[in-house]
Formats: C-alpha cells, structure tokens, sequence
C-alpha cells in the first residue's frame, strides 16, 4: 500500500514538472527574436592575419584599441593599417544579424565597410573584422576581444 | 602436391608480375614541354606540351571516356585568364579549344577550387618568391578510348605574357578530369617545370623568381598600407653583416608629392628577427614606420641592412646601392 502511495507521488510530481517544461517551451517559442548586437566597448587585436599567414607575433598589437561607444562614435588608440585612420561614427548594416560594420570618419574621409563575424570564443563574445587596407589582393584578419577594465 | 603448389607460386608470380606492367603503363605518358627561353613583355608566348595515352583498362565495359584538363602556372601580373587562348591538337581526336574552370567549381580530391588545387599539389615548383597563379582549362568534348589505344598528341597554350620583365620556371599539368587530382596518383597526371623563362623589355626592376636573393618583399605587390615583410637572406654570400646577429632596417621612403622621409635609428621596430640559417625578418607597416602624413602616399622606398652601429650596410646585390621596392597592386 505504501509503494502504491509512493508511485502515485512520483507520477504526480512528474506530471506537474511536465506541465511545467511544456509551459516553458511555448513561452521561450513566443520570444525567440535576436537580441540587438551589442558590440560597443574597447576592444584590442587578439590575432591578425595577413593570406591566411598568422602575424600576432610579428608585428605590435598591444597598444591597438578601437573604442566603439553607446553612442555610436568610434576612435582609436595607436594605429595600424585599417580601412579608416579618423575617429568618426559606425552603424552595422543589420543590428541583429550584422555582416558589415560601416566606419564613417568625420571631416569628410570616404567611409570604410568592413566584413564582421562574431564568433564566441571561451565565453568572450570576438569581432572577426576582414579588410583590405592596402592591395585589394591582401586580405586581413583582424580578431578582437573587449578589454576587461 | 608439392609440385602443384609449385606450380600456383608461379601463376601468381606471372599475374602479379602482368598487374604490375599494366599499373605501370596504365594512363598518360611522361609529359615533355617546350618553352622558349626568353619573350618580349607583352608578347604572346607559345607552349607546347607534348604527351600520350596508354590505356590499359581491366574493365572496359562501359568504356572508359574523360575530358582532359590542362594547367599551368604563371606569374599572376600577367593576368593570364584573360589573355590565354588553350588548345588540344591531336589527329586521333580532332583539335579543340579548352576552356577555363570556372573558379566555382570544387576539384573533387582536395574540395578546393581547381587552381587552389594544382597549387596544394605542385606548389611553385622550383621557384623561391611566390607570386604565381594556377589556371586550370578542361576540354569541351569527353574523349573514348579502347584498350591499347596508344595516341600522341599535343596542347599548345598561347599567353601573352606581362609588362613586367621576370626570370621564372613555368609549371604545366595534364590530367584526365575522371581521376581528379588525387594526391597519389602519378598514372593520370603528368606534370613539368620549365628551365629558366625570362620576359625581357618591359618595365620596371627585374622580378627574379629563381634565384635565391639577399632580401625579398612579400607580398610581392602591396601598399604603403599593407603589412610588409622584408626578408634578409644573409647565408647566400658573404657579407659585411655576415658576423653578427644583431641586424636593423634603414629606410628611405618617397612619396607622390616628392618628399623624402628617412629612419635611421637602430630600436626595437627596427630590428630584424632572426629565424636561423643566417635568415632575418621584419615586419613593417611602412606608413606607420615612416609615419608619412595623412595626406601623402609612399610610391616606392630604398632600404639597406645595418649592424647596430650603422657602419657596415648592406644594399641590393651586396653593393653600396640601396635595395628598392615600389608600391603596386597586380
């Protein structure tokens, strides 16, 4: 009789907990929209390639940043070859599913679209940037990670 | 019995003996080339490869049908895709036109496109400085063979070769497109590099793709706003710098307007780094080291190789003339 009991409780607490999840379900089903990309931060070179062949050792990174702020204004510390070299404004072309981050220098420089990805990669959230700063034959990886202030 | 097991040794010993000279003559004949040693820039080079087929085919049901591809590697300035015309010249087969891969299309061995392809497999050859392409051409027609349908034919490439004067080894394949590029095969896919192949008359500094050099650029063709590496090859000849490890960059850069902008100092970003066998490298970002303003360009800079000093430099051909390199895209 007691077992009997027992049984009954499981199948109670398991019904229940079943009501729940399927609850669960149908809500997350009715929000699943993707978040605005939120890329604003500094961020520093973690890794940049040139054809594919790795100079992260070879050349200086470390004082690098690009700073992109709330505001949609962006800057750099230090310098390298990018596709722009003046502070200004950035847009991405699709601020859910971006594939180009736009760089509008003020004073009038010609803007530079830069190819984005944003893969995760030990829990940090990289920028994947790839550009042709120089010949249209050179491709450049830029990846960065956000400082951690 | 004894007699008998003899007896199946022997068999087996003819069956293999009889795979093995089907394996071996199975396919394509050895390639031979014939490249002309030198062309005016400009011209159109003619290229006539020379090869045959020996098909020995266990199962001839259904027959066994290709179409034959055609490759070949040239310095990229030449812009060959657009200048080359490909053709099959064969008195079996009949002569036809091939026509280029397109670049969407996935060699099926390897699944990279047809010129990544024949790059992966025979690389540059002989050749030191990289700046080569692989075009890759297929015949429109699939051809027929019957067992021991011994042919000889031939493919003649025509190219018009560019403005730049090089010294190069040119490289060539031939396959039958039903293998693909596997890696091991050698039946199916025949393969040369040419001797020495100079283009004369045309512009700029000779482009030595041979020789080992005492310092190269790469990319070969980049910008004032390219990373560029400069690499010194101090093992080739003896030289001023040839006793010491301690090895920097002096730079002198021109830009459009005329102005000159010079670094001289022996510091860190300077420094060549030495990757053994008496080889060093540095990595520059020549409007960052130069620090040419906003509103200039660089069209070309000279650098020489110093020791920490200063005093003993090192310029093109181990002279006191400096070594040069212009800014330029293909």
């Amino acid at each position: 009789m007691k077992t009997y009991r027992i049984s009954l409780l499981v199948c109670l607490a398991l019904f229940v907990l079943g009501l729940g999840l399927s609850g669960c379900n149908k809500e997350i089903a009715g929000v699943s929209v993707e978040p605005l990309k939120n890329i604003a931060g500094t961020w520093k070179v973690v890794q940049l390639t040139r054809n594919e062949e790795d100079l992260s050792e070879r050349v200086d990174l470390s004082a690098f940043r690009l700073v992109l702020k709330e505001d949609n204004t962006y800057s750099f510390a230090d310098k390298l070859p990018f596709v722009v070299s003046d502070p200004g404004t950035f847009s991405l072309d699709d601020p859910q599913y971006p594939f180009y981050l736009l760089l509008k220098p003020a004073g009038g420089m010609p803007e530079g679209k830069v190819s984005l990805q944003m893969p995760v990669k030990k829990g940090k959230t990289q920028l994947s940037m790839t550009l042709r700063p120089g010949c249209e034959t050179n491709t450049y990886r830029y990846t960065f990670e956000r400082v951690q202030d | 019995m004894k007699k008998l097991l003899k007896n199946i040794k022997l068999v087996l010993f003819f069956a293999g003996l009889v795979l093995v000279v089907f394996l071996a003559n199975c396919g394509l004949t050895p390639l031979t080339i014939e490249v002309p040693s030198v062309v005016n820039a400009n011209e159109v080079a003619t290229f006539i490869l020379n090869c045959g087929t020996e098909p020995r085919i266990a199962n001839t049901d259904p027959p066994y049908t290709s179409k034959l591809i055609v490759g070949f590697m040239v310095p990229k300035s030449w812009k060959a895709a657009q200048n080359t015309t490909v053709e099959l010249i064969s008195s079996e087969k009949g002569n036809s036109t091939l026509v280029l891969i397109p670049s969407a299309e996935k060699e099926a061995a390897s699944g990279l496109a047809w010129p990544d392809a024949a790059k992966k497999r025979f690389g540059i050859g002989p050749n030191l400085l990289d700046d080569f392409e692989w075009l890759v051409y297929r015949s429109v027609p699939a051809y027929t063979f019957i067992n021991n349908e011994d042919i000889k034919f031939k493919v003649k490439i025509s190219s018009k070769v560019g403005s730049e004067n090089s010294f190069s080894r040119l490289g060539f394949f031939i396959l039958s497109a039903k293998e693909n590029l596997r890696p091991e095969d050698t039946d199916y896919t025949k393969y040369a590099f040419s001797n020495n192949f100079s283009v004369t008359n045309g512009e700029g500094d000779l482009v030595d793709y041979v020789n080992p050099q005492l310092a190269k650029v790469e990319p070969v063709k980049s910008l004032d706003n390219d990373f560029i590496s400069l690499n010194f090859d101090a093992g080739i000849i003896e030289t001023t710098l040839s006793n010491t490890d301690e090895i920097f960059l002096e730079a002198r850069g021109f830009t459009k307007s005329g102005q000159q902008i010079a670094i001289t100092t022996k510091v860190d970003k300077t420094r060549l780094k030495p990757l053994g066998g008496k080889k060093y490298r540095i990595d520059i970002w020549p409007r960052g080291l130069l620090n040419v303003p906003q509103n200039e360009t660089l069209d070309r800079f000279e650098y020489y190789f110093t020791n920490a000093a200063g005093n003993a430099k090192v310029g093109y051909g181990n002279t006191a003339d400096p070594f040069r390199y212009t800014f330029k895209c293909p």
